[in-house]
């Protein structure tokens, strides 16, 4: 049994921060970061097609960047920073928020729980904490809170935050959100891959407001967000019960 | 009643479209003037009254149209999963290639 850890501490993590118009705010996040993460921790921001200095301002910092030519979204710029890493034969991978509203200590605690080799993907809750810093809509929470009931009932573990931007995985989990299509990483992915039988755990984490820039959800995407995700929710479950239904004929 | 569901369809379809603007699926005129040409029609398209109405050329017109649109926006999905795969590897291979030129500078 303790062979396990001990296995894990020799592997090599990448953390991927995708960055889209961060640059008033990128530098902060990234000396941070430089200033804790231990050696085998290794940093990578995914520079998805920024129109400002984000580029300039991450390569001062002397941290690696993948610049994409064109804008391919969030989950798109998570997907270069997981392909990259594979490539370069990274055990396990996390994922951070570059608005400086994750705290880099939340990752290390993240990295701590994962060490444990006993999860596949560690999501970090913020309302697991009790002093979280963090508000939200009327709107934001209702939704919030249908997407965590909703993926309670659907795989009977309780998740308290499915929108939750950061996460650490091996890289069986990687590979999985490499290769499938998912919306926005949320409650969609939490489901098909318990649906697969891997384990999945939260730890506490505190969110601070964001400070500068805007959010990536206009109005329009938060009205059409719900229909998108429970779409991908909806052919996963069709898929898992077809799968279902042919092994056991 | 006709009205709220005219207003909704449209709405409906105006976030759908802001969506794909966003996810960078742009949409050719041509397919806006299918749609636009085939949306309205397709609706009568599954109504009993319209079928009681139209000739067989119309039905068939109506579902080349409709299957070139399918056909359109699948290609379209494609295209985007082919820029996805190719901006990926410009910049892997630019990391890459950085960092091994650091690596030789160093060395």
């Amino acid at each position: 049994m303790e062979i396990i850890p001990l296995i894990i501490n020799s592997m090599k993590g990448l953390i991927i921060i995708p960055a889209y118009n961060e640059g008033p705010s990128i530098r902060p996040v990234l000396e941070q970061l430089h200033a804790c993460l231990p050696d085998e921790l290794d940093l990578v921001v995914v520079n998805d097609g920024s129109k400002d200095e984000t580029y300039t301002e991450v390569i001062n910092t002397g941290t690696k960047c993948l610049n994409l030519p064109c804008n391919l979204g969030y989950t798109g710029a998570l997907k270069s920073g997981l392909r990259y890493g594979i490539e370069e034969n990274y055990d396990f991978f996390g994922f951070m928020d570059a608005d400086g509203q994750h705290r880099p200590e939340d990752m290390l605690a993240l990295h701590n729980d994962f060490k444990n080799g006993e999860q596949d993907l560690i999501v970090g809750s913020r309302w697991l904490h009790q002093s979280t810093g963090q508000t939200s809509t009327a709107g934001r929470r209702i939704g919030m809170q249908f997407f965590s009931w909703l993926a309670q009932k659907l795989t009977d573990q309780k998740f308290s935050d499915t929108t939750s931007g950061m996460k650490m995985m091996n890289q069986n989990v990687a590979k999985e959100i490499l290769h499938k299509k998912f919306g926005d990483l949320h409650a969609e992915v939490l489901i098909y891959l318990h649906d697969r039988g891997y384990r999945i755990s939260e730890t506490p984490i505190i969110v601070h407001e964001r400070e500068t820039g805007t959010s990536m959800y206009s109005f329009n995407d938060a009205l059409l967000y719900p229909m998108k995700n429970l779409i991908f929710i909806a052919i996963f479950k069709l898929n898992s019960w077809t799968l279902k239904k042919v092994s056991s004929e | 009643m006709n009205l709220g569901l005219l207003l909704s369809t449209l709405f409906f379809l105006y976030l759908l479209f802001d969506y794909q603007r966003k996810e960078k699926i742009y949409i050719g005129y041509t397919t806006v003037l299918t749609l636009l040409f085939v949306g309205t029609l397709i609706i009568n398209f599954f109504s009993h009254l319209f079928w009681g109405e139209s000739d067989a050329i119309i039905v068939f017109i109506f579902l080349i149209l409709g299957s070139l649109l399918i056909y359109i926006t699948s290609q379209l999905t494609l295209a985007f999963e082919k820029i996805q795969t190719l901006s990926q590897h410009i910049a892997i291979m630019e990391l890459k290639n950085k960092t091994s030129t650091e690596k030789e500078t160093i060395e």
